[in-house]
């Protein structure tokens, strides 16, 4: 009883891991249907951005408030730069997009290397984040994780807000659905397309710094999660919020369960959990949260 | 209000729209006619900015218009109902409104009861999605949209396509009492001859991507305007 209710927290705060990594492609990949292989280099950005702000602002509690909007910043800047110099012209042309975003990203890690050292660097979480919750001596879990849980619950309501009650998420769902016709009632879609895919990636920032907390900071930060967010938009329904949190809830505890019956091997853990998808998307290829109705259309 | 002078129209190489003079006045329906293929919808798009013309002027109330987005285009007053609709299929029809908003300062930004008084099945659907509603209800969505952000120009592509008579007769409705109210010039792009006869004041009947009849009304007799578009 123990074991599994702590087996469920564990899977709970991988869930909301893998549902912070993904958010961002949810909108990026999900909304806009850009294949972007950088999406991890940004949240790899997210976590030196946290690391930089701890050299200069030596307070962890102060650095860490500065560094989330910071991280947001920088990487929805490189976000709108990539949409505008690369991105903008390969609209609908997803092989050319996935070769030269999978370009970027190996660039992108490559400046990191040069910059920062192949060594790890450390993103220290400040000390009221150290320690756990125990419930007993086999329940515990780690104020980080649970930190990292309500910051991805945040982001859910943030971004159904953003994209369902706002005027700018009504314009991005107008454009995604039919851009021409959206620029025939008045909305500009590269400008659109251009917030939209810096919206995503400012959040992968964000993302960044959070998994910077637990996991060491290297160049190869980002290609660790890259696979992973992927298959959570993919699993969960590409074009939904809903999806993605249902995708990183299935994943996350299935990694946990495989890992639980076979402890000593995360590599087969992987393996079994790849053909477990594999065989998934083939019953269900439109994911856990499919778009239904008439409106679905094609 | 609307003018064109030898406008040309290209799609890569082949040329469709071989100079069009058109006119287009406030509280006139302006009726473009002509079988299959000879460049009705074409011209549309020239108009609202979709597919940019070649060669030619294009004038709106006195001001040239050069060769600006067509969001930009929607801004400066030009409203377009596209052939098949193009409604926002995930989007609720109060959703599918509000887009127009985009051209309207904010204070604006609200669905004017008229929408719903011209078009009362809106109100019953208001949240339901696009493309959930059926083909007549989705066209009576599109000229409600293409209605909110108060258009001097709206751009009707063949309303009547797929849909049932009683339906039709209040889409003619809804064009007569635009029309009466004078604050619009209406372009409709229209097979259905009936239809288009009835509404029109003034018709230009394009043959092979040039005006091959014009006139007005009275200038025309119906047996005219009929013959030059049998095939």
């Amino acid at each position: 009883m123990n074991q599994a209710l702590d087996l469920g927290l564990d899977a709970l705060s991988l869930a909301s891991i893998y549902f912070l990594a993904a958010i961002g492609l949810a909108i990026t990949f999900g909304v806009m249907g850009v294949i972007n292989m950088a999406h991890g280099e940004f949240i790899m950005m997210g976590a030196y951005t946290g690391y930089v702000v701890q050299q200069v602002v030596p307070d962890y509690t102060l650095s860490i408030i500065i560094a989330l909007p910071l991280a947001f910043a920088v990487t929805f800047a490189a976000g709108v730069a990539m949409e505008r110099l690369v991105i903008r012209h390969l609209y609908h042309r997803p092989l050319e997009t996935l070769l030269a975003t999978f370009g970027i990203s190996v660039a992108l890690q490559q400046i990191a290397k040069n910059i920062f050292g192949t060594q790890a660097r450390p993103l220290t979480s400040p000390a009221w984040l150290d320690g756990a919750w125990v419930l007993n001596d086999v329940v515990s879990i780690s104020y980080i994780r649970i930190a990292i849980f309500v910051l991805a619950l945040i982001f859910l309501t943030l971004l159904l807000f953003v994209l369902n009650r706002t005027r700018l998420g009504l314009e991005v769902r107008a454009v995604t659905q039919n851009p021409r016709m959206a620029a025939s009632m008045g909305i500009n879609p590269d400008r659109i397309n251009m917030l939209t895919f810096g919206l995503g990636s400012g959040i992968a920032g964000i993302a960044g710094v959070a998994i910077g907390l637990f996991a060491k900071v290297t160049s190869e930060l980002g290609s660790d999660y890259i696979v992973q967010s992927f298959m959570t938009v993919v699993v969960g329904g590409v074009g939904n919020i809903w999806g993605t949190l249902a995708g990183a809830t299935l994943i996350g505890f299935l990694q946990k369960g495989i890992e639980f019956f076979n402890p000593s091997n995360t590599l087969a853990a992987q393996t079994y959990m790849i053909i477990f998808i594999i065989i998934f998307i083939q019953f269900r290829p439109r994911g856990i949260i499919a778009l239904k109705g008439r409106a679905a259309g094609d | 209000m609307l003018q064109t002078k030898d406008l040309t129209l290209h799609y890569s190489g082949s040329q469709i729209l071989y100079g069009i003079d058109m006119a287009a006045e406030r509280g006139q329906v302006t009726c473009v006619m002509g079988t299959n293929g000879v460049g009705k919808t074409s011209l549309l798009k020239a108009l609202s900015g979709t597919h940019h013309r070649s060669g030619g002027s294009y004038t709106l109330d006195g001001e040239a218009i050069a060769k600006p987005p067509a969001h930009a285009l929607a801004r400066k007053g030009v409203a377009y109902v596209p052939q098949g609709r193009d409604i926002f299929p995930l989007m609720t029809v109060r959703e599918n409104l509000e887009t127009g908003f985009a051209c309207l300062p904010r204070e604006e930004r609200f669905v004017p009861e008229q929408i719903f008084e011209l078009f009362p099945v809106l109100k019953e659907m208001e949240g339901r999605r696009g493309g959930d509603l059926s083909g007549g209800q989705q066209q009576q969505l599109a000229i409600g949209r293409a209605l909110i952000a108060q258009p001097k120009l709206l751009l009707l592509d063949e309303p009547t396509e797929g849909i049932q008579p009683n339906i039709i007769q209040q889409i003619g409705r809804v064009i007569e009492y635009l029309r009466d109210e004078g604050k619009m010039a209406i372009v409709l792009v229209e097979q259905y001859f009936e239809f288009a006869y009835g509404l029109a004041d003034e018709f230009f009947v394009l043959t092979r991507g040039a005006v091959s009849l014009s006139g007005s009304k009275a200038s025309l007799t119906k047996e005219e305007v009929m013959a030059s578009v049998s095939v």
